[in-house]
């Protein structure tokens, strides 16, 4: 194991299983399309970006529409984080390589979660404790992906000109009988 | 007293996202390049060495991924 592996505190390579147990059946669909997602997009593990995707993908759920209403949508958001990789790689003086390049086949290790999906959840979840049903609803995942103001998800909002902040008050405000 | 967050762009977050982008990218390229050596015939020793590690770690990192796909058994499991 590479010594970035064993890094303390964790990170996407470091994976885990979710408390599936706090999650509502349908919050367990949200994060099975998480998990899709990350392997749709090599990604090594789940990460927050993965389930604001996969929230924004299904978009029966009312922080999805809240979300829109906004202006943020699947394929804005999609967007945003194929900006912010090219950006952080051109910071680093590194040219985006084309995705043609980057086709393999998929891993089939056990779906790991980075720490930044299991904070979103954890955050999700401290939220949801406000609720009287006291279960986790889209939009308790939605706002612990949002809470976060650091990493990946904060700054693709922030080059795509969201305000994260806003963003947070709308799925708040928008999905309080939901 | 709580630490105020720093812009999640510009100075160091911009050189702390690139860590994470170039990791990723690493990642993402080294899956492609095994894949697309083996399938010219590369062994997975050549491979190793071109790595510059163990052929068994190129095999325990990329082997079942690759178990099942149309890449060239014999040449896949050749010692040389």
């Amino acid at each position: 194991m590479p010594a970035s592996d064993k890094r303390k505190g964790g990170g996407s390579h470091q994976g885990g299983s979710l408390p599936e147990q706090r999650l509502r059946a349908d919050v367990r669909g949200l994060v099975q399309l998480a998990v899709r997602e990350a392997g749709n997009r090599g990604a090594g593990a789940v990460e927050a970006e993965h389930l604001l995707l996969a929230l924004l993908f299904d978009r029966r759920n009312a922080a999805a529409a809240a979300l829109a209403a906004a202006g943020l949508d699947y394929d804005a958001f999609a967007a945003a984080l194929q900006s912010e990789r090219e950006n952080s790689l051109r910071s680093a003086g590194v040219e985006p390589i084309p995705a043609e390049r980057l086709v393999s086949t998929g891993r089939r290790s056990r779906t790991s979660f980075g720490t930044s999906a299991k904070q979103a959840l954890a955050a999700g979840h401290r939220m949801s404790a406000t609720q009287r049903s006291h279960s986790m609803r889209h939009a308790d995942v939605a706002a612990g992906v949002l809470a976060a103001g650091l990493g990946t998800v904060p700054r693709a909002l922030a080059y795509a000109g969201f305000d994260r902040s806003r963003l947070l008050q709308a799925v708040v405000s928008g999905t309080q009988e939901a | 007293m709580n630490t105020p967050i720093p812009d999640p762009l510009g100075g160091p977050a911009d050189e702390l996202a690139a860590v994470l982008a170039l990791r990723e990218l690493a990642d993402r390229l080294e899956d492609a390049a095994v894949e697309r050596a083996l399938r010219a015939g590369w062994s997975w020793s050549q491979v190793a060495e071109a790595l510059g590690v163990t052929r068994q770690a190129v095999h325990k990192k990329h082997l079942r991924r690759l178990a099942g796909t149309d890449v060239d058994l014999r040449r896949r499991n050749a010692r040389v």
